[in-house]
Order: C-alpha cells, then sequence, then structure tokens
C-alpha cells in the first residue's frame, strides 16, 4: 500500500516536472533576479554582522535585562523579584564609592590621555627618517595595554619594594611608599598606566593632522602668524571633530575599566579603585547575585547613554563641523 | 577531481576525529595552587594517563582568587570538570546547587577505597545525607613564624599562645627590631573565626551571624591597636604583594627597612612548605596556633583540599577511578610530598613521611598535636559567605587604615552579614 502511494507520488513529481520545464527557467531566472539584487547582497553581505549582532548583542542584552528583575546566583534557576534589584542600589553604599571611582579615573585618565596623544602626534607630524620607527614605538603601550602582564609589570613597578622606589631611592628620595597602598595615590597609578597607552587616540589625531591643507599655513604664515596662534587658531579648530571622537570613545572605554583595577589593586585601598566594571564582576562570579549584578549594568548603559547625549549636545558649541558662519 | 580530492580530504579527517573520540574517554581535573602543585600535580595527572590506557585528563588550574568565578561561570553551561579540587567554604553552596555527586556508593562498591582513610576524615566531606569531596590532605590553621628571628631576640612563641602573650610578643619584637606583626591580613575570616570560637560563637549560621556585635569587638580592636602602636604591619605596605612568595614574612629578603617585614603569618599549615621555598636563606620557621583568648576551645582541625565529582561529569567510574588512584596509590605522594597537607591515608603516610623533608614532618607532628587541642570544626559556611567574607576583609582593612573605629566595624560587619544571610 506504501509503496503504492510512494510510486504514485514519484509519477506525479515526474509529469509535473516535464510539465513546468518553462516554469522552471523563468523561476531560475527569478532566483538570479533576486540574488543580484541591491538589497539583496547588501543583506546578504551584512548577515555575518547581523547574525552575531543578534546572537552575541541583542539576545544576551534581553536576557541581562530579564536577569536584573530576578534573584539569580548563575547556578540555579533565576526567581523573578520585580525592582528589587532597582531598589537595592539606593542604599548600596559601595556602589556611591565605586561610581566616585569610576568617574574620579575617567575624568582625569581621559582628558590626560588625549592631551598626551595629541602632543605626541604633533611630535610625529614632521617626516624624518625615524618617523616610522618612532610611531610604531608610541603605538606598542596600547598594543600591550589591556594585557595581563603589563597589569602585573604596573604592580610589581609601583609596588613598596618595586621599581619605582628604587629609581627613587637612588636620587634620594623617600624609598618607602606604598604607592599601591596608599589611598592617595593608587589611584593615580592606575590613571597613568591609562594615559600611557594613548597609542590608538594619537594615530587618530596623526591622520587629521595630516588632513589639514598646508595651504592654510602657508597663509597664516605670510599673514604673519606665530606657531602658538597657527595652532590655536587654524590646528586645534579644525582637529575638534577628532578631538569629539576619541572623547567619546575614550569615555565610554574608561568608564568601563576593568582590568586595571581587577589585576593591580583589587578595587583596594578602602574602595579607591573599586571601579563600577570590577564592582559588577565581583557580585556576579565571586558573591552569587548576578541579578544585582545584571542590573547595575543596565545603570551604567543608561548612564553611559546619557553621558554620551550630553556630549553629542555641547557639540555645537566647540566642535568645527565645516563651512563658515 | 578536485571535488573528490576535498571530499576524500573530509572524509579522512571526520574519520580520524571520530576514531579519537570513540577510543578515548577525556577527563577534566580542575584545581587551584601555585607554581609547585601545579607541577606536581600535572605529574600526578600525566602517571594516571600513563596507568590507564585511554583515559586523558585535561587540567584546568587557576589561582585561589579566580578559581571560585571561574567554576560558577563553567557549571551554567554545564562544562564543570569531572574531578574538582574543593574546599570546605564552598561545599555546601556546590552541594545545594546540585553540582556534587554523593560519593558514598563509590566508598560502599569500592571503587574508591577507604579502608585506610580514618573515618573522622571522610567525614569531613559530609553535607546531610551524603558524602560529596573527600580530603586530599588535612589541613589546621598555623602561624608561621620566623623562628631564627625570634632565637636571636631571646624570645619565643609558645604553643597555645593567648591572645595577651601574643599582643605583648609582638610588641617586644617591635621594640627591639622593628620588625612587626601580620594579625589582620591574608585570610581575616579564619582569625575572627578563631576569635569568635573562643567565645563559643559561630560566625556564619545559616540564618544569620552567630552572637552580637560586642563578640565581633575585639578581634578589630587588636588591630587598631597595633597600628596605633606601630607593631601591625600597615595595610598600606601589604598591597600589591603576590601570594606567598611576597608574604612580609619573607619578603623582601634584606631587613634595609624591617618595617616591611613582619616575623609571622596566619596560614594553614600545608603553607608552611611553600613559604619556606620563599624564605631569604637562613631563615627557619616554625608554627604555632592563631592567639586566641581561650586556645583549647578555638582550635579547629579540619578535613580540606577535598576532590569532588560533579554531577556534569559523563565518566563518573573514571572520575571514581582518578581520586581513588590519589588516596590509595603510594606514588602519587612521592611526587607531591604533602604539598596539600598531611596525607590522609595512614598507611601511605607510614610509609612516606620518613623520606619527606622536615618541614612536612613538622607541618604532620603539628596537625596530629592539634588533633588532641582542639575541638569540632564549624558547620560548612551557608551560602552567601564569599561576600561576608570580602566585606570583612574590606572593613579590616578600613580598621588598619584607621578610617573605621573599631566598634563601628563590628557593628557594620555584623549588619552586613545579616543582610546577606536573611
Amino acid at each position: 500500500m506504501l509503496a503504492l502511494y510512494f510510486h504514485r507520488k514519484g509519477d506525479v513529481f515526474l509529469e509535473k516536472a516535464i510539465l513546468s520545464e518553462k516554469t522552471a527557467v523563468s523561476f531560475s531566472d527569478k532566483f538570479r533576479k533576486f540574488i543580484m539584487n541591491e538589497t539583496t547582497g547588501a543583506v546578504l553581505f551584512a548577515m555575518p554582522f547581523l547574525l552575531g549582532f543578534l546572537l552575541f548583542t541583542i539576545v544576551p542584552m534581553g536576557m541581562s535585562l530579564y536577569y536584573s528583575f530576578t534573584d539569580f546566583n548563575i547556578l540555579r534557576a533565576p526567581t523573578f523579584v520585580g525592582l528589587d534589584n532597582y531598589v537595592r542600589m539606593l542604599t548600596d553604599e559601595r556602589l556611591f564609592s565605586s561610581m566616585r571611582a569610576t568617574f574620579y579615573f575617567a575624568f582625569t585618565s581621559v582628558p590626560l590621555r588625549l592631551l598626551v596623544a595629541l602632543l605626541v602626534a604633533l611630535m610625529l607630524l614632521k617626516s624624518t627618517k625615524m618617523t616610522g620607527v618612532y610611531r610604531a614605538m608610541y603605538y606598542l603601550p596600547s598594543i600591550l595595554g589591556a594585557s595581563v602582564a603589563v597589569a602585573v609589570l604596573w604592580r610589581q613597578m609601583f609596588f613598596v619594594t618595586g621599581t619605582v622606589n628604587r629609581l627613587l631611592d637612588v636620587i634620594g628620595l623617600n624609598r618607602d611608599f606604598a604607592w599601591l597602598g596608599d589611598t592617595r595615590t593608587a589611584i593615580w597609578t592606575l590613571i597613568l598606566l591609562a594615559a600611557w597607552q594613548f597609542g590608538s587616540a594619537m594615530l587618530i589625531f596623526l591622520s587629521s593632522l595630516k588632513q589639514i591643507p598646508e595651504t592654510y599655513y602657508e597663509a597664516a604664515r605670510i599673514d604673519g602668524a606665530g606657531k602658538l596662534r597657527i595652532f590655536f587658531k587654524i590646528t586645534l579648530p579644525l582637529l575638534t571633530p577628532t578631538i569629539f571622537f576619541n572623547l567619546v570613545m575614550q569615555m565610554i572605554n574608561g568608564f568601563l575599566a576593568f582590568t586595571q583595577a581587577f589585576l593591580v589593586t583589587q578595587g583596594g585601598p578602602a574602595d579607591t579603585t573599586n571601579f563600577f566594571s570590577l564592582y559588577m564582576f565581583n557580585h556576579a562570579f565571586a558573591w552569587g547575585n548576578a541579578g544585582y549584578a545584571a542590573a547595575l549594568a543596565w545603570m551604567m548603559l543608561i548612564m553611559l547613554g546619557t553621558f554620551t547625549g550630553i556630549l553629542f549636545l555641547t557639540k555645537r558649541f566647540w566642535v568645527y563641523e565645516g563651512g563658515f558662519s | 577531481m578536485k571535488k573528490s580530492f576535498i571530499l576524500a580530504t573530509l572524509l579522512l579527517v571526520t574519520g580520524l576525529l571520530t576514531a579519537c573520540g570513540s577510543d578515548e574517554t577525556n577527563l577534566t581535573f580542575g584545581w587551584w595552587g601555585n607554581p609547585t602543585r601545579n607541577e606536581q600535580t600535572t605529574a600526578v595527572l600525566n602517571l594516571f594517563m600513563e596507568e590507564n590506557e585511554g583515559v586523558f585528563v585535561e587540567e584546568l588550574q587557576a589561582g585561589w582568587g579566580d578559581y571560585w568565578p571561574m567554576l560558577r561561570t563553567l557549571a551554567p553551561a554545564g562544562d564543570l570538570p569531572d574531578v574538582i579540587q574543593m574546599d570546605w567554604s564552598t561545599l555546601l553552596e556546590f552541594r545545594e546547587n546540585d553540582l556534587l555527586v554523593d560519593l558514598t556508593p563509590m566508598f560502599n562498591d569500592g571503587r574508591i577505597r577507604t579502608a585506610n582513610i580514618p573515618q573522622t576524615v571522610i567525614e569531613g566531606g559530609r553535607v546531610g545525607g551524603g558524602i560529596y569531596a573527600i580530603s586530599a590532605g588535612m589541613n589546621v590553621t598555623a602561624m608561621v613564624y620566623n623562628t631564627t628571628l625570634l632565637t636571636e631576640l631571646g624570645l619565643s612563641a609558645p604553643r597555645n599562645i593567648t591572645l595577651q602573650q601574643f599582643i605583648d610578643l609582638s610588641r617586644e619584637i617591635y621594640a627591639l627590631s622593628g620588625v612587626r606583626t601580620n594579625w589582620a591580613f591574608n585570610d581575616p575570616a579564619n582569625q575572627m573565626e578563631i576569635h569568635l570560637r573562643a567565645q563559643g560563637v559561630v560566625m556564619l549560621e545559616s540564618n544569620g551571624m552567630g552572637g552580637s556585635p560586642a563578640n565581633y569587638e575585639e578581634f578589630f580592636e587588636v588591630i587598631a591597636l597595633g597600628i596605633a602602636e606601630g607593631w601591625h604591619i600597615r595595610s598600606e605596605d601589604m598591597a600589591g604583594r603576590d601570594g606567598t612568595a611576597q608574604d612580609p614574612l619573607v619578603y623582601p629578603p634584606n631587613m634595609d627597612n624591617p618595617n616591611l617585614r613582619t616575623w609571622n603569618t596566619p596560614v594553614w599549615s600545608n603553607m608552611i612548605v611553600a613559604l619556606a621555598d620563599n624564605a631569604p636563606a637562613g631563615v627557619e620557621l616554625a608554627m604555632t596556633t592563631y592567639p586566641s583568648t581561650n586556645p583549647l576551645v578555638s582550635n579547629f582541625g579540619r578535613a580540606s583540599m577535598f576532590l569532588s565529582i560533579t554531577t556534569q561529569s559523563d565518566n563518573v567510574d573514571e572520575a571514581a577511578a582518578l581520586i581513588d588512584f590519589w588516596l590509595n596509590d603510594e606514588r602519587p605522594h612521592r611526587i607531591m610530598m604533602a604539598e596539600r597537607g598531611v596525607i590522609p591515608n595512614t598507611q601511605i603516610a607510614e610509609i612516606i613521611y620518613p623520606s619527606l623533608p622536615v618541614l612536612n614532618q613538622v607541618q604532620s607532628e603539628f596537625v596530629s598535636w592539634m588533633g588532641d587541642n582542639s575541638t569540632p570544626v564549624n558547620p560548612p559556611r551557608p551560602e552567601g559567605s564569599a561576600e561576608i567574607i570580602d566585606e570583612l576583609v574590606r572593613i579590616t582593612e578600613l580598621v588598619a587604615l584607621e578610617q573605621l573605629s573599631p566598634q563601628q566595624a563590628a557593628l557594620d560587619f555584623f549588619n552586613f552579614g545579616n543582610n546577606v544571610l536573611n
């Protein structure tokens, strides 16, 4: 019975195929048209990114939003607790001290890093035989920057019997100062580490410095403008879009700083380097409060969004965007 | 031609892969450790693989601080190692989340032989009706100290040292040499626990903190006193130290600034070996009990360095075989030389100890002496303990930085603990 059925089915199929030879051609035409269409092409080529973005960003974000309304220790299934985690933030003193540390770090390390990046970029602007070598050398710390090795090196440098104190000893200064243990200096060792990693900002500055037309400088020099005046009246205004871009990107990075604090100071002394990401990490993976950590992450997202929004609002007051007014 | 070549290659590779998969059993063994332990463990696992053809043991290793977050992230993915090194402080958490296998059936059918392991050691891994871990080394809290320095100064640290004797001794050492004392740091939870046990209080009960804030005060007062009088090492000078290798007992190796060194360090008894490895030439170490107002009550010994099989293991039999090999074969212990603590298998201990370095024998003698000078260990720590203990570390630091008074510290810590546990 079954065999008969399949036999019949096969026959029908064959018949259909013979009958629709014509339509088949037109189908492949259609397919070709569809595949050659610009929109399809665009979607196809964007697919690897889109899939990645959906699977590894949007889906986890949705899950973390859900977790932020639950009591969740990663080991057990989450239980819904409504707004409890968000209410808890209001009375979490360590959260406030962690925010203070994070803001302090971002607002000092980012301007410092940009300043160093700009100065070095200006120095490397002149082409000499060694320019390439210098550029590579100054970029090196940024490649190494996020690595564990550098953080460990930093700890050994600023440790109470570390390199820095030995060097101070040579020039006869106090050699037993605890840079990492003193509440006033611990965060500055991390700021210094961040400022030292100016490479990527420097490269961006360098490329946009090169795009400023030489004619502007020539005209200014003919009009008798000095070097400083040229810098403040031509270079800096034309560089403002790049400064803005660097500022936004580096600020976001600054707010998310983790590795340095995790490896160099473990958040201490007395929470002065307990950055937001580190505090969140501890809640999620060390203390079994992944639900609360998810809520913290969402607060961070809102904060970063607001802050970046404010930066964009200030844009029209100081960023040059072409044309003259 | 090209197509068939690609196809052939693909078939070959798949064939090879499946061949590997079908013949070999893969086990993963996870542990926390130090460079010495890691090297020894690798050697033991290699020996096990030689003995058991077709079993491949993968290693997963991290330092103590990273080990637990690592396991907690592997667990929800179902990727926990088959066998893990387990600690008394996390045993309850892992058991309550159904991550550990009850070993009792394996003890009963002889997959893990326990004939030469004392019943008290086996009971150390009990949670409720089952035994979820078996000790691979016995440890007790021990205060390791620089006996060379004390002899030079004409001083000594007795066993069952009282808190007052300890404070007097610390003062004297500081006055004579400038060398300081470490009482607050390393793992203040141990010091606090000892301090509370002397008062008959258990720190972390399942429904809240034991005792009242007043019970917790004296611990912080000792730190504040030591900092004010100068004999306690400053919190600032502890920052950035890299574990045992840079413990102030042994580091910096010179005495250029004796204020950076301590005469003692509160640790576990097995750590005397690693500390001695890092000690400057000519410095000999010894150990005594943690100072306490009532040492005989506060002292405790316990099974530790547990081995557990996880519920995520697909090869429970091989995992059991690994544990059995570890516990009952003499050769792993010849490699490990009691680095994880006193060997629990009495028969093997008898064979091995005479050939071990003198410090291992000191350790073994101390642990067995402690057996007669202690009371039973507290029940396993409840879930949430990790957060409370981290808070204790932070509050201790604040007291040492003179930013928090001992009374306020006791009150803050007590309330914090209660908040988490309820």
